[in-house]
């Protein structure tokens, strides 16, 4: 083999990311950096729909089993460089979403994805991979029918994560970055270029935006009514007429 | 150095598991794959060609390649996604022929598996069946993905006994193998 960079970038295929979904379900998903509070609106948001009667299916960031221990274990060693770790990501989302999520969308579910594609393009660009590289990489995956973005100052989401446990995760702080020895500075740091591409989404038109910093029933109000246009149409479980066996 | 695809302590145990669970669909498998070689060329390849090693490895973008498109996958996807760089300075494609991978297939570990019998395509028959229809698919896919990776690549009749295939690799490779400069002056 020649020796020359390996880097990503001056792959040639156009961004494919997003395109529309054509099944009867609705994929709705929620995104934010670490600490935002979107976690909770999701779940919030769930009980409130399986109660109005809709089938509801939650998928979580990094949860599939065929990849979640390996990102683990790689975690743990810190063996992840970002074009790795940026690609088992993405090898955790095709998993979710060829066993779980599409089945569902075909059947007319809801899927409320905590955390989607642009978590990939946020987090992966703030560790400097290509932009339109990110794009093609998750040209499989569909663009949701609503993608909400829970805005907050990163002080307030580093509060939050440290009221519930003592440390920073070496990943979550972008101490892979080496942008500071401190794992809350490097945090700080992280974050804040995380949220410059996530604000660039907004600008983009990809996301829309709730105040992470309202109460938690009021962001409860306003996620649901950034939903109504979605649920106008959406059949519930009892208006589905399976067939007969 | 010996490199190859499932060779990364990274990917290795999600490859291997995707095999008993290729409803997990062919994205996942390509993305497996690019992270394996990735981080092969990351953690050590570089390393070891800016040190002056050869690298040998044991199936490459190729063979992702050919697998992935027979199962579904977009081939402007995978170029995207795959390490096209660094480009081997050779490579070269061990061409047998179904009847004789299957005998060899068997004679190794019996009953072709259900990936390399490619029955997860369900394209018919038995296992044995299956596995010839799908090594000849994969065998047409490669040789046409290979003519696209230029001139640096080299199909070679591997049907022979295998100190004669070896003969021909060496000879393929004679022109690479050039002697290492002696230091005269000290």
């Amino acid at each position: 083999m020649s020796g020359g960079a390996h880097a990503p970038q001056g792959a040639t295929v156009s961004p494919a990311y997003p395109r529309p979904i054509r099944y009867p379900g609705r994929l709705i998903a929620v995104e934010g950096i670490d600490g935002s509070g979107k976690s909770t609106q999701l779940r919030l948001l769930a009980q409130w729909l399986e109660a109005r009667g809709h089938a509801v299916h939650l998928t979580a960031w990094n949860s599939s089993g065929l990849v979640h221990t390996a990102l683990k274990r790689a975690k743990r060693n810190r063996a992840l460089t970002p074009t790795t770790f940026s690609l088992l990501h993405a090898a955790d989302l095709a998993v979710r979403l060829e066993c779980d999520i599409l089945p569902r969308l075909r059947a007319g579910q809801l899927v409320l994805a905590d955390r989607w594609a642009p978590t990939a393009f946020a987090r992966d660009q703030a560790r400097a991979l290509d932009a339109r590289w990110l794009r093609q990489t998750y040209a499989f995956a569909p663009r949701p029918h609503l993608a909400v973005y829970f805005r907050v100052p990163v002080d307030e989401a580093v509060s939050r994560i440290l009221s519930g446990r003592h440390q920073l995760k070496y990943y979550e702080a972008g101490s892979d970055l080496q942008l500071d020895p401190d794992p809350q500075v490097s945090f700080h740091v992280f974050q804040r270029r995380v949220q410059l591409h996530y604000e660039a989404m907004v600008q983009a038109g990809e996301l829309a935006v709730l105040d992470g910093l309202a109460p938690v029933a009021v962001q409860q109000a306003d996620l649901r009514g950034l939903l109504t246009e979605i649920l106008e149409r959406q059949p519930r479980t009892s208006d589905v007429v399976l067939p007969r066996p | 150095m010996h490199v190859g695809i499932g060779r990364s302590k990274l990917a290795e145990r999600p490859l291997r598991d995707w095999q008993a669970a290729p409803e997990s669909g062919v994205h996942a498998l390509a993305l497996l794959y690019a992270a394996d070689l990735h981080d092969q060329v990351e953690q050590r390849i570089t390393a070891a060609l800016d040190a002056g090693f050869a690298v040998v490895a044991d199936r490459w973008v190729g063979t992702v390649m050919a697998r992935c498109s027979l199962r579904g996958a977009n081939p402007d996807w995978l170029r995207a996604i795959l390490p096209l760089t660094p480009e081997p300075d050779c490579t070269l494609y061990l061409q047998a022929s179904p009847r004789v991978r299957l005998a060899r297939a068997i004679a190794k570990r019996g009953l072709p598996s259900f990936i390399e019998s490619g029955r997860d395509l369900g394209i018919g028959g038995d296992p044995l069946r299956s596995f010839l229809r799908y090594q000849d698919m994969l065998d047409r896919n490669q040789r046409q993905l290979g003519a696209t990776f230029g001139g640096r690549w080299q199909s070679v009749t591997a049907d022979d006994t295998a100190d004669n295939v070896q003969d021909v690799l060496r000879q393929a490779l004679a022109h690479l193998l050039v002697a290492p400069a002696v230091d005269t002056d000290g």
